[in-house]
């Protein structure tokens, strides 16, 4: 079958490889818009103020010195926020350089049986891992593989998923806090993708005050934070208004059940992290997860099973090598398809011995001469029973 | 990939937050002059400052142009991105493919990957971070496994040796005569080597290798026979190797790494495991089947239509079979099914090989109706045909 090598089907499952980067920068430069916009501003004003106090006669020539010194802080200020933002800019760009070679080392390699794809399949393998297990939160275990392997160093993204993970705990844990400043942060977006995040913490925040009986705080954030944005989710507030009637717990009637519950916590965490992937452009299950349910369907055949094969080395087909077979991912592949063929692929010169197991006729001699078998005779590499040769018998699988 | 390349070139030129920098820079330092000026010169004053007002508003101006070059660039190379990268590939993924609660499954299987490559720390850590329980006995096989490996690299043979002489009835029943070719690579170095590696100092390389072929021979004579006698024929053409007929087992250039190969797959196949990480090998083959999966996807969506088969992928996905090819296949010549335990390969008595479920059509069902073989002019009846297995 084929081998040979397209790199552009491999290009294709980076996309958060460079977007990622080229995302954070936009981020950047919306940042130093904002910066700009406002000094520009102030310093505006500052420099036609300090014109016209002096032509009218009002600044003395010190007070000009002091509203010139303000400026030059104020520009010093501006510069100083600059060079942080260009630091930054600058990681995005060597991370995005590094991936753009990631990938264009593709493009160099002819076949996948190179040698040179092997590597660059390693280290994809190895970025993979640090994705994956970032989304569950081992940390540690991420920055030992960066370690192991320094050259993922630019072509994973540590950030991005540790504060995701640190914000889903905090919901978790019952906390709105981080959550709350991480909406604030990309208020824009979500305004855009009329996301309910927002919303629906800040609603779980009065609850919260209901739930431990603080009325009164309860009363001033409904009225603080959910009556602004009653236009959009007015059913919702005005439902939740309702609540203050019941106490939580002690009646097990409260129409308010639903949001009473811990299991609103996870709710909100999951929502919450599905809003952040969208917004960055992360793929929900992991990268690793995509690849390998494609993958072991790929390899599973019918006959991949939990139980042991036999070892041999002699075989073209050596079951004891499957992956699919392997303790590590028998359980994983159980409830995948497998994959699809439409042509038989059997040893050349399929022989049947008395037992019905079907082998090539090469493959039964030169199991039987590394097992140092005395001519003539034959072993099954499954079963380990021996025949005399003369019992194989020709089959025409196809 | 040469689009977003470009646009990456463009970005790194234009796209510089440096130049917000410099032009900040620039009217610093005409503010810090007029300072300047102003207090050394009072009088100056008003012309200072309106000095000030027109740099500030040519500030406005530049730096507004360094955004507006930025924004650009940035955009372009976003495009160029989007252009790139159309497809959304969470579409292929198969939703029941890991359940949350495959997840610890999953973390074994990732661990076990870092084991086996030998990435004992990190290995360590995810065992720790996922609360896994792996037995520590195979870390150790591995660091084992890595140290004989590394002693090899470097054309130390002994631990290799000990190691599967130690395992020498498992190695056999599993028709491995890995214990010979160490035997023999050691015979062959001893005889290309003419400096101690210890010592430093000439050894006689033929008297070495002839006593170490004495010395540990013996066991292999029965099994090995032809082997040896090419190994001890080739002894007498030492001087003379490159131009005798055994120039290919002695000079192979491979050599090292063919035994290197051969002890990982033997040494990992006696722990129950495969020599290649399957997590490694499912991860390529995902890479492979992923924009085939992809595109059927797509098409299937514009067509409104969904898998017939649930148990089987809708392609065929073109995996290299010297890669990924570890089972004998057969699909039923007549339904062009493959065969499944449910529906097992049947063997006619003309040697030709059908689906059972195959068999049963042929003969409308009834298990003594004879019918003839689609493949040659026999004819049985499905009660001779025999359950085979590939």
């Amino acid at each position: 079958m084929s081998k040979d090598f397209n790199p552009e089907n491999h290009v294709l499952l980076e996309q958060s490889l460079l977007k990622l980067p080229q995302q954070q920068m936009r981020q950047t430069f919306k940042t130093s818009q904002k910066y700009i916009e406002r000094d520009l501003a102030f310093l505006n004003n500052a420099a036609s103020e300090a014109l016209e106090s002096c032509n009218s006669g009002k600044a003395s020539p010190d007070d000009s010195l002091s509203q010139l010194d303000v400026m030059i802080s104020r520009l010093q200020g501006l510069k100083r926020k600059m060079v942080n933002l260009q630091a930054e800019e600058d990681v995005y760009m060597r991370k995005s350089k590094a991936r753009i070679s990631h990938l264009q080392a593709l493009y160099s390699i002819s076949s996948i049986e190179d040698k040179d794809y092997e590597r660059w399949n390693q280290i994809r393998v190895n970025r993979l891992l640090v994705d994956d297990v970032l989304r569950n939160g081992y940390v540690d275990t991420a920055k030992a593989l960066v370690d192991a392997n320094p050259e993922i160093e630019d072509l994973v993204d540590m950030d991005i998923l540790v504060q995701c993970k640190a914000i889903e705990t905090s919901l978790r844990a019952g906390r709105t806090d981080e959550c709350l400043a991480w909406c604030q942060e990309n208020k824009s977006y979500l305004k855009k993708a009329r996301s309910s995040l927002e919303y629906e913490v800040r609603l779980q925040q009065y609850v919260e005050f209901v739930r431990t009986g603080k009325t009164v705080d309860a009363i001033s954030y409904y009225r603080k934070y959910l009556v602004p944005i009653a236009d959009v989710h007015f059913d919702s507030v005005i439902r939740i208004a309702g609540m203050l009637a019941f106490s939580p717990g002690s009646d097990q009637e409260s129409p308010y059940q639903d949001l009473f519950s811990a299991e609103r916590w996870n709710h909100l965490a999951e929502t919450f992290v599905s809003t952040h992937h969208l917004m960055h452009g992360i793929t929900m299950p992991s990268l690793l997860q995509i690849t390998l349910s494609a993958g072991l369907s790929a390899l599973k055949t019918p006959s991949c099973k939990a139980e042991n094969h036999p070892i041999t080395f002699v075989s073209n087909y050596n079951s004891s090598l499957c992956p699919i077979c392997s303790p590590e991912l028998s359980e994983l592949s159980k409830s995948l398809p497998y994959a699809h063929h439409v042509r038989s692929m059997v040893d050349p010169e399929p022989v049947m011995l008395p037992n019905g197991r079907i082998y090539g006729h090469q493959t039964l001699m030169d199991f039987a001469a590394n097992a140092g078998l005395p001519a003539g005779r034959v072993r099954d590499p499954t079963t380990g029973d021996e025949w005399d040769e003369k019992v194989l018998r020709r089959v025409y699988p196809s | 990939m040469d689009s977003v390349l470009k646009e990456y070139g463009r970005l790194q030129k234009s796209g510089d937050f440096g130049k917000y920098v410099s032009d900040i820079d620039q009217l610093l330092g005409a503010l810090q002059k007029a300072r300047n000026t102003i207090n050394s010169a009072p009088q100056s004053r008003r012309e200072q400052l309106a000095l000030v007002k027109s740099s500030t508003t040519a500030f406005a101006e530049k730096i507004g142009n360094t955004q507006k070059d930025i924004h650009s660039s940035l955009s372009k190379y976003s495009k160029a991105l989007d252009k790139k990268f159309k497809i959304d590939i969470e579409t292929s993924y198969n939703r029941s493919a890991f359940p949350p609660s495959s997840r610890t499954l999953l973390d074994r299987a990732i661990a076990m990957h870092l084991i086996r490559e030998g990435h004992f720390e990190p290995a360590d850590k995810l065992i720790k971070d996922a609360s896994l329980s792996i037995p520590d006995v195979i870390e150790e096989e591995f660091k084992n496994m890595y140290w004989i490996l590394a002693a090899l690299r470097g054309h130390d043979l002994k631990p290799a040796i000990d190691w599967a002489a130690s395992k020498r009835e498992k190695l056999a029943a599993m028709g491995s005569n890995l214990e010979f070719s160490l035997h023999r690579l050691q015979f062959i170095h001893y005889l290309l080597t003419t400096v101690d590696e210890e010592t430093g100092e000439p050894v006689n390389s033929t008297r070495r290798a002839l006593q170490y072929a004495r010395e540990n021979f013996a066991p292999f004579g029965e099994r090995h026979m032809a082997s040896l006698s090419k190994l001890m024929c080739a002894f007498l053409f030492n001087s003379n190797l490159e131009k005798s007929p055994y120039v290919n087992i002695f000079l192979s250039p491979s050599a090292w790494d063919d035994v290197a190969k051969s002890f990982t797959k033997e040494f990992c196949s006696l722990l129950g495991l495969s020599s290649d990480s399957p997590l490694y090998l499912a991860a390529a083959a995902g890479a492979i089947a992923l924009p085939t999966l992809l595109k059927v996807g797509t098409i299937m969506r514009e067509k409104h239509t969904e898998w017939s088969s649930e148990n089987e992928l809708p392609v065929e996905i073109p995996l290299p079979e010297s890669m990924f090819q570890f089972h004998a296949i057969f699909v039923c010549p007549v339904s062009k099914e493959q065969t499944t335990d449910e529906n097992p390969p049947m063997m006619m008595p003309c040697g030709h090989i059908v689906a059972k479920e195959s068999l049963g059509r042929m003969s409308k069902g009834n298990p003594n109706q004879r019918f003839k073989c689609p493949y040659c002019p026999n004819e049985s009846i499905p009660n001779q045909a025999i359950r085979v297995y590939f």
